[in-house]
C-alpha cells in the first residue's frame, strides 16, 4: 500500500515535469505579453528592454532551465502582469473557487440521486419523462448563456438575488468564505445553480441508467424474493450498487468543475481562480498559467487517487496496483 | 455516426445468432419516443446536408450579406425585397439561413469530435485496465494530465500554432474530451476484467486483442454510450463556450454556438431572436439525440435483457 | 418561504446605494493595481488618479493643465521647469516636495519586470533635478514639446511612505501613503477596492465620501449589475446596449468623444505574402497594396457611415482622417467620399485586377467594443467593393503574435485592425504607425506593415521637435494630409467613451476613457 501511495506521488511529479514543459512551449510559441500590453507610444527599444526585464528574450530551452532552477528553491515565478509570486496570486484566489465548485458538487448530489433514483425506479411515470427532459436542458444550453438568463431573470426583473460578486465575507481559519454570511449565500445562489446544472443532469443520469441496471441483477431479485421492505431495498442494496459510477464521475467532475469554472466566474464576475486563469491566458502571463496547471495536475492526481482508494473499498473485485 | 459504430460491434458479437439485426430493430421500435427522436434527428440531419439547397441566403458569402439590413425583427422585409422570417443578425445575415448552415457545422463538430474522443478514449482506458501495471499508470497519469488541461489553452494553442478551421476545433475538442471516456472505459473495464467470462477467455488462450475488444468493450459500453450521447451535446454547448471566449469556429461561417454566443451580447438590449433561434435549434438537436441515444443505451445493454 | 423572503430582502438591501449615503459603488471593468508605476494601462492610471496625484493634468479635451505644479515653464528649448503647490499635504503631515517627484520620475522607470513600463512617457528626458523645495527642472535630449503632457500619466509618489517598497508591497492596506482626494480602505484583488475620502485632500474634496470599485471584466454582468441596483456607476458599457439603456428612465448614458481610432494597418512588404493571393488561394506574386489605386479602392470601398450607424449604433464618430477634431494637425477640410464600390472596383481594374484579388483581414475579437463585428462589416464591404476578403477574428495575444511576426519580412498579414489611444493632444499614428521603422528615434514602433516614406519621415520628425504651437499645428496638418492622400493606413472611426449610471447623476466621459469618479455627482434637485 505503501509503495502504491509513493509510486503515485512520483508520477505526480512526472506529469507535473511534463505538463510545466508542454505548458512553456505552448505559450511561448503564441506569444509574449510585452505586445499585447505595452503602449502603441513605446519605441521598439523601449519594447525590447520589456522583454529583456521578464526574460523573455532568452532561448525558450534556458527560459525553461531557470524556471526548473527556481522551482528546486521552491519558486515558481512571479506573475509578468501582476508582479507578484504567481503561486501567491493563485492560492489567494483559490478558496472562492473551491467554495463554489464544492457547493455546485454538493448540490448535484442533492438534487441529482433523488431524482435520478425516482427516474431509474418509475422509468415509465409522467414525472420521470419530465426529470429526463429537464436534464437534458442542463447540458444542452451554453453554461453562459444560461448565466445570462438567470442575472435576467432573478436579479434584474425580480430583484431577488444580487447579480454578481462575493458578497460579505466571514473569516474562517484565515481564509474569506461567502458561504459563512446569508449576504454570501445570497451572491453564491445563482453561480453555484449555473455551476452545478451540468453536474446535476450527469448524476441524474447516471443514478437513473445505474437504478435501471441493477434493479434487474439477482441479488435485486433475490432481496425482493426475500421480501424485504421496499425502502431497505432501494437504499441499501440498489444505492450501494449505484454509488460507484456516481463517485467517479462527481470525484472526477469536482475537478473538472474547479478547471471549468472560468465561464460561471466570468459572468458572475467571481473572483476565484478561473477568471484569474482566463484572464492569464489571454495576456499570456506564463507563470501564472504554469503554476495554475501544476496545482491542476496536482489535485486531479489527488482526487483521481482517492477515486481509486474509496473504489477498492467500495468493490473489494477491484486490485489496486494488480500486475 | 455512433449508432453505426456501436451497432456494428454488436452485429460482430452477435454474428452467430439469427438475425440479430432485426431484432435490434424490433427492440428500439419498441420505444415511440426514442423512434420519434430519430425521426426529429434524420430530419435534423437532412435539412443540415442540404442546407445549401434549402437555405435562401448563402450566409457565408459576405457580398450577399448587407449590414443595412441588420437587425432586424422576424419576419421583416429588408431593402432588398427579401423577407427575414426570423429576423438578421448585425451583419444582416438571415438567421434562417444561419441556423440551417450552423446546423451543419454544430453536428459535425459535436459527432465527429464526440466519436473520435470516443475510439481513442475507450480504446487506452481498455488497455489500461486490461494491462495495468507501468501502461496503466503512463496513460492514466497522461489522462491526468489531459483532463487538468483547460480547454481554453488547448483551443488557443491550437488556433495559434495551426489557425482558425473547423477541423481545428474538432481537433480541440479530441483533446479535451478523450480522457474522460478513458477514464470512465478504465472503471468501468476494472469491474469486469475480474469476471468469469475474461478469465475464462484468458484460459482459451485467446488474442489479447479479441478479449479487449470483442468481451471486454461490449460490457464496458453502457456508461461509455451515457457518456458519449451527453457528450456529442456537451461538445456542442464546449463548441459554443469557445465561441463565446473568441476561439471557436471561423465568425464568417458560425455555428449554432456562434449564433448563440453572438446573440448573447444583444440579450440585455431586447434582440432576443439573434440567440433564440438558434438556442431552439440547438435544443431540439440535442434532445433528439439523447432520446435516441438513452434508448440505444437501454436496448444494447446485455444486463438490462432479462 | 421563509428563505425566499430572507433572499428579496437582501437583495432590496444590496440595491440600496444612495446620494443620501454619498457612497458610490461603480462596476468596473479594469482591476486595478495599486503600484501607480506598475503597468501602464488606461484603468490603472484612472485608478491612482484617486489616490495620488500627477504634476499635470489633462483637462476634458485632452490638453494638459497644472495640477500638483501650479506652474511650469520652457527655461531653455531643452529644459522645462514646473513649480510646485506649496499646500499638497502628505499622510504624515509634512508638504509633497520637489524630492519627491525627482524620486518618482526614477521609480517609474526602475520597477523590475514591467510589461508595460511607464518609461514610454519618460522618453528623451536625461535629467530631473530639485532646484529648491518646490522648483523641479527636467533637461530633455531634443527640444519636447510634449513634455508636460507626457507628465499626466506619471503619478508622484511621496518617498518617504514607499520608498524600498515593491510591487507586491502595495497590496498591503497600509503605509502606502497615498495623499489625493482617496484614500484605500480596503483591497481584494480581483474583486474590489474601498477608498475613502481624504479630508486632507488639498484640492476640491469630492463629493462621494466612499467609493467602492467592484471588478466586473464581463461587460454583460457588468450591465445587468446596473439593471439591478448593485452598482451605482459602470463603465465601457457596450455599444450594443447603450440603445436600450437609453429607453431605460431609471438609467443615464454619459457619452462623449474618445481618442481611440479603429484603424486598418496595411503590409507593405515586398515579396509572397500569405494573406494576399489569387483567386486559387496562391499568394501573389507582387504586393498589390504598394500600388496607391489598390489602397484608395480599399477606402472607397469602406462605408464608414454604415460601420458608424449599424455596427455601433451611432456610438462612433467617422474617422475622415488620422487625427480626431480638436487634435493637432486636425484638418476641417477633408472629407471622406461616401462609400463608391463601384469605384473601387474601376480603381482595381486601372491598378490591373479587374478581378480583384485574396485579402486576409485580421483582427482582435477580445479587446475593443464591437472588434470581430467591424471586421466582419469591412469583409463584407470589401466584397462588395471587388475584392475577395477573408476575416479572421483573433484573440488578442495571436493578432499581434502575427501581426509583430517572427521577423519583418516574415509577416504574412495583408489588413490588419488595430484600435489606437490618443494619450495627447496630437495624432499618435504619425509617430508610431505612418513613419517608418527607426529604431535610433523609436519611431514607427507599430508601423507593423513597414511603410516608408523618407518625405513625410522628414515632416513628422520636424514636427514633433517643434515648440511653437502654431508652426507645430502646420507641420503636422501637412503629415496628416499626406498621409491621407497616400492611403498609408485606413482610419475608420473613433469611439465614443460610453458611462453608464443611475438616473440620478450626471457624469462627464474623459477622452482617455478613464472612469474618475469625483466627475460623477448627484443631479441638482
Amino acid at each position: 500500500m505503501v509503495s502504491y501511495l509513493l509510486n503515485r506521488i512520483l508520477q505526480a511529479g512526472l506529469v507535473m515535469l511534463v505538463m510545466s514543459a508542454i505548458v512553456f512551449l505552448g505559450v511561448f510559441a503564441i506569444g509574449n505579453p510585452v505586445d499585447i500590453l505595452i503602449s502603441p507610444q513605446a519605441t521598439a527599444l523601449q519594447r525590447e528592454e520589456a522583454i529583456r526585464a521578464l526574460g523573455l528574450d532568452l532561448p525558450v530551452w534556458h527560459q525553461y532551465l531557470n524556471f526548473l532552477s527556481n522551482l528546486l528553491h521552491g519558486d515558481l515565478g512571479r506573475s509578468f502582469v501582476f508582479n507578484v509570486p504567481a503561486l501567491q496570486l493563485i492560492l489567494e484566489r483559490m478558496p472562492a473557487t473551491l467554495e463554489l465548485a464544492i457547493a455546485a458538487t454538493l448540490l448535484a448530489l442533492v438534487a441529482g440521486i433523488p431524482l435520478g433514483l425516482y427516474a431509474g425506479l418509475a422509468p415509465k411515470s409522467p414525472v420521470s419523462s419530465s426529470i429526463m427532459a429537464g436534464s437534458i436542458l442542463g447540458f444542452s444550453l451554453p453554461s453562459f448563456w444560461v448565466g445570462i438568463v438567470l442575472i435576467m431573470l432573478f436579479s434584474v426583473h425580480l430583484g431577488w438575488l444580487p447579480s454578481s460578486g462575493r458578497g460579505d465575507t466571514a473569516v474562517w481559519l484565515g481564509v474569506r468564505w461567502s458561504f459563512l454570511t446569508v449576504d454570501g449565500l445570497a451572491h453564491m445562489a445563482m453561480p453555484v445553480l449555473n455551476l452545478a446544472l451540468f453536474q446535476i443532469s450527469m448524476v441524474i443520469r447516471l443514478t437513473r441508467a445505474g437504478v435501471r441496471e441493477v434493479i434487474l441483477s439477482d441479488y435485486v431479485k433475490f432481496a425482493r424474493a426475500k421480501g424485504l421492505r421496499e425502502s431497505r431495498i432501494i437504499f441499501v442494496h440498489i444505492l450501494k450498487n449505484i454509488l460507484i459510477p456516481v463517485i467517479t464521475v462527481v470525484g472526477l467532475n469536482l475537478g473538472t468543475v474547479i478547471a471549468f469554472a472560468v465561464v460561471t466566474e466570468t459572468i458572475f464576475s467571481w473572483p476565484g481562480m478561473g477568471k484569474l486563469i482566463i484572464d492569464s491566458i489571454n495576456i499570456l502571463d506564463r507563470p501564472v498559467i504554469v503554476a495554475y496547471l501544476m496545482l491542476m495536475v496536482l489535485m486531479f492526481v489527488i482526487i483521481n487517487l482517492l477515486v481509486d482508494l474509496i473504489y477498492s473499498v467500495l468493490d473489494p473485485r477491484v486490485r489496486l496496483g494488480a500486475r | 455516426m455512433a449508432a453505426t459504430s456501436i451497432r456494428s460491434i454488436f452485429g460482430g458479437r452477435k454474428g452467430g445468432e439469427q438475425t440479430p439485426f432485426r431484432r435490434f430493430v424490433a427492440e428500439f421500435a419498441a420505444s415511440k419516443l426514442a423512434v420519434l427522436g430519430l425521426v426529429v434527428l434524420s430530419m435534423i440531419g437532412l435539412i443540415a446536408i442540404f442546407a445549401p439547397w434549402l437555405a435562401p441566403q448563402n450566409p457565408y458569402d459576405l457580398a450577399q450579406l448587407d449590414i443595412m439590413d441588420g437587425m432586424l425583427e422576424p419576419a421583416t422585409t429588408g431593402g432588398s425585397g427579401f423577407t427575414y422570417w426570423l429576423g438578421t443578425d448585425e451583419q444582416g445575415r438571415d438567421m434562417l439561413s444561419a441556423i440551417m448552415y450552423g446546423l451543419r457545422i454544430s453536428l459535425f463538430v459535436g459527432a465527429g469530435s464526440a466519436v473520435l474522443a470516443f475510439v481513442v478514449g475507450a480504446t487506452l482506458g481498455l488497455v489500461a485496465a486490461y494491462f495495468g501495471g507501468k501502461t496503466d499508470a503512463l496513460i492514466m497519469r497522461w489522462v491526468d494530465l489531459q483532463l487538468s488541461f483547460p480547454s481554453i489553452l488547448v483551443a488557443l494553442l491550437i488556433l495559434a500554432l495551426l489557425g482558425r478551421g473547423v477541423m481545428n476545433v474538432v481537433m480541440a475538442l479530441v483533446i479535451v474530451e478523450w480522457a474522460y471516456y478513458a477514464r470512465t472505459a478504465r472503471a468501468a473495464a476494472l469491474v469486469e476484467r475480474s469476471r468469469e467470462y475474461v478469465e475464462a477467455a484468458q484460459c482459451l488462450a485467446l488474442p489479447t486483442r479479441r478479449i479487449v475488444f470483442r468481451h471486454l468493450l461490449p460490457n464496458c459500453l453502457p456508461p461509455l454510450i451515457v457518456i458519449a450521447t451527453m457528450q456529442v451535446a456537451s461538445a456542442i454547448a464546449l463548441e459554443a463556450t469557445l465561441s463565446f471566449l473568441g476561439l471557436g469556429v471561423p465568425v464568417t461561417e458560425p455555428s449554432l454556438g456562434l449564433l448563440i454566443s453572438n446573440g448573447y451580447q444583444y440579450m440585455l438590449s431586447g434582440n432576443y431572436w439573434i440567440s433564440f433561434y438558434p438556442g431552439v435549434a440547438l435544443l431540439v438537436t440535442i434532445v433528439a439525440i439523447n432520446l435516441v441515444g438513452d434508448h440505444l443505451r437501454d436496448v444494447l445493454n446485455p444486463r438490462l435483457k432479462s | 418561504m421563509k428563505i425566499a423572503s430572507l433572499l428579496v430582502a437582501v437583495g432590496l438591501l444590496t440595491g440600496v446605494t444612495s446620494a443620501q449615503s454619498q457612497e458610490l459603488v461603480v462596476g468596473s471593468q479594469g482591476d486595478p493595481s495599486l503600484d501607480p508605476h506598475y503597468m501602464y494601462i488606461g484603468t490603472n492610471v484612472a485608478f491612482w488618479r484617486h489616490i495620488y496625484g500627477s504634476l499635470t493634468m489633462h483637462d476634458d479635451k485632452g490638453s494638459p493643465v497644472p495640477d500638483l505644479a501650479e506652474s511650469y515653464r520652457l527655461v531653455d528649448d531643452h529644459t522645462w521647469e514646473f513649480k510646485l503647490r506649496p499646500d499638497v499635504k502628505l499622510e504624515d503631515g509634512s508638504m509633497l516636495s520637489a524630492d519627491d517627484v525627482v524620486y518618482s520620475l526614477d521609480r517609474a522607470k526602475s520597477i523590475p519586470g514591467n510589461p508595460s513600463p511607464y518609461t514610454v512617457r519618460l522618453e528623451s528626458i536625461t535629467d530631473v533635478k530639485a532646484v529648491d523645495p518646490t522648483t523641479v527642472r527636467i533637461t530633455t535630449d531634443k527640444a519636447n514639446p510634449y513634455l508636460p503632457g507626457n507628465l499626466v500619466d506619471i503619478a508622484i509618489l511621496p518617498r518617504k511612505a514607499t520608498e524600498g517598497k515593491a510591487t507586491g508591497d502595495f497590496t498591503s492596506q497600509a503605509g502606502i501613503g497615498e495623499y489625493g482626494r482617496y484614500r484605500v480602505s480596503s483591497f481584494a484583488p480581483g474583486d474590489r477596492v474601498v477608498l475613502d475620502r481624504n479630508e486632507d485632500y488639498w484640492g476640491e474634496k469630492p463629493y462621494w465620501k466612499r467609493v467602492t470599485f467592484r471588478v466586473m471584466p464581463n461587460d454583460a454582468s457588468r450591465v445587468a449589475a446596473l439593471l439591478a441596483g448593485d452598482v451605482d456607476l459602470v463603465d465601457f458599457v457596450p455599444p450594443t446596449d447603450v440603445k436600450k439603456l437609453r429607453e431605460n428612465p431609471n438609467v443615464a448614458v454619459h457619452d462623449g468623444p474618445s481618442t481611440r481610432m479603429m484603424v486598418l494597418l496595411l503590409n507593405y512588404r515586398d515579396g509572397q505574402i500569405a494573406g494576399l493571393t489569387d483567386a486559387g488561394g496562391k499568394p501573389l506574386d507582387k504586393n498589390p497594396l504598394k500600388d496607391v489605386r489598390v489602397r484608395k479602392a480599399l477606402s472607397k470601398a469602406m462605408d464608414r457611415q454604415a460601420l458608424v450607424d449599424r455596427i455601433m449604433d451611432g456610438t462612433a464618430d467617422v474617422a475622415t482622417q488620422i487625427a480626431m477634431p480638436g487634435m493637432e494637425g486636425y484638418d476641417p477640410d477633408l472629407k471622406i467620399d461616401n462609400a463608391d464600390p463601384q469605384g473601387a472596383k474601376a480603381l482595381l481594374a486601372e491598378a490591373g485586377y479587374p478581378n480583384g484579388f485574396g485579402i486576409n483581414i485580421a483582427c482582435s475579437n477580445n479587446r475593443y467594443p464591437n472588434d470581430a463585428r467591424i471586421c466582419q462589416a469591412v469583409g463584407q464591404m470589401l466584397a462588395r467593393g471587388g475584392f475577395q476578403p477573408k476575416v479572421e477574428t483573433l484573440p488578442m495575444s495571436v493578432l499581434m503574435t502575427s501581426l509583430v511576426g517572427s521577423a519583418p519580412d516574415k509577416r504574412d498579414f495583408a489588413i490588419g485592425m488595430l484600435g489606437l489611444g490618443a494619450q495627447g493632444t496630437h495624432p499618435i499614428a504619425l509617430p508610431t504607425m505612418v513613419h517608418s521603422v527607426d529604431k535610433a528615434s523609436g519611431r514607427g514602433a507599430y508601423n507593423f506593415g513597414g511603410y516608408s516614406n523618407p518625405e513625410l519621415d522628414g515632416v513628422i520628425d520636424k514636427a514633433v521637435g517643434t515648440l511653437d504651437s502654431t508652426a507645430r499645428n502646420d507641420l503636422m496638418r501637412t503629415a496628416v494630409d499626406r498621409a491621407t492622400e497616400e492611403v498609408v493606413v485606413l482610419p475608420l472611426l473613433f469611439q465614443r467613451v460610453l458611462t453608464a449610471s443611475k438616473s440620478d447623476l450626471t457624469y462627464t466621459t474623459d477622452p482617455t476613457e478613464e472612469t474618475l469618479t469625483w466627475r460623477a455627482k448627484p443631479k441638482a434637485q
